[in-house]
């Protein structure tokens, strides 16, 4: 396939309006997602407004510097996949592939982080469901629910990014196959509005479960 | 077509202001301020930080509308159902969220000489 031109699906006119209905669908596919999280964002809302003071001794026994850095590494991601973007569309191909597998490194780096936290958790005997040793010593029902939360929305960010992990990969090696150039940017404009969408989740799942920690 | 296009200038602006939001979400929590003014605060960044990302990132101001009002849509379905929510826990009485003490005693077994008959 030619790198120069995409191919035009027979029902689109041209170009423009198959990359505008592609971009219409992935912001409906986003908009479904964010009331999915909506769910979860619920879930811990309710919990945090009846037991607000468990809640906030468990966001200060969270890892704020882990947190922290997993929020400047998804950002540079961000940043990465925007530059990305930028350069498909000057021409600049190669540089454009070198950027997007830098963001999915960057998305490698993160879950990595995130396994370190989980890890040192679960040595400290808190596992999902309120299992573990540390729900023995701290026997508040609501301890269990807030770590039932962070590792259940967290799990379901993680799942999320792992996808966008090999959605960039493949992103990355089609065009470094050159099946996608600048005339076909759009398909990484795309690409791009699913890594935009995970980082603004996390956005707000690191003050939730990293800042909102000083007593009141 | 020229829609949906962000300069260089364009993409670096908007994430030294994101990186500067961090740090100021971070700085706030840091300083200690707490109670309904740190929520407040905190989730307040995030959405300036998310409306910033939505716009320029995601070229959401250079979009169509028919982008645009799915992009106005979701978030306020997601602010109704979490805001309706918390409003219903802190109003009703008993609390719909009471959490049920957790059982963690180890059932005994039944004493030797009773055995259970199946059921036919």
């Amino acid at each position: 396939m030619n790198v120069a031109v995409p191919k035009l699906q027979h029902h689109f006119e041209d170009i423009p309006k198959q990359a505008h209905a592609a971009r219409l669908g992935m912001w409906l596919f986003l908009g479904s997602e964010a009331l999915f999280f909506s769910g979860l964002f619920t879930f811990y809302a309710g919990y945090r407004a009846h037991h607000p003071e468990i809640f906030r001794l468990g966001v200060a026994h969270n890892d704020l510097v882990l947190g922290t850095v997993n929020t400047f590494i998804l950002l540079t991601g961000s940043l990465l996949i925007s530059l990305a973007l930028w350069a498909l569309r000057a021409g600049h191909r190669t540089l454009a592939v070198l950027l997007t597998a830098c963001t999915a490194l960057a998305g490698v780096v993160y879950l990595v982080v995130k396994g370190a936290e989980w890890g040192r958790h679960m040595s400290e005997g808190i596992f999902p469901g309120g299992r573990g040793d540390f729900f023995v010593e701290n026997p508040e029902p609501a301890w269990a629910v807030f770590y039932t939360a962070y590792y259940g929305i967290t799990g379901f960010h993680a799942i999320h990014v792992t996808v966008g992990v090999c959605i960039l990969g493949w992103t990355a090696w089609w065009m470094h196959r050159e099946r996608v150039g600048p005339a076909a940017a759009y398909k990484l404009a795309i690409v791009s509005l699913y890594w935009h969408f995970v980082d603004i989740v996390w956005l707000f799942l690191w003050p939730l479960f990293y800042l909102l920690r000083n007593p009141a | 077509m020229n829609e949906e296009r962000s300069t260089l200038g364009t993409v670096l602006i908007t994430y030294a202001a994101l990186y500067l939001l961090v740090v100021a979400n971070l700085v706030v929590a840091l300083a200690g301020v707490s109670g309904i003014w740190a929520l407040v605060v905190a989730m307040g960044i995030a959405g300036i930080q998310a409306l910033v990302v939505a716009l320029f990132s995601m070229e959401l101001l250079r979009s169509r509308r028919s982008i645009g009002v799915v992009a106005v849509i979701a978030p306020l379905f997601v602010l109704l159902l979490v805001s309706l929510t918390v409003v219903d826990v802190y109003t009703r009485a008993p609390s719909p969220l009471e959490i049920p003490p957790i059982d963690r005693t180890v059932p005994s077994p039944p004493p030797s000489g009773i055995t259970s008959t199946p059921s036919p």
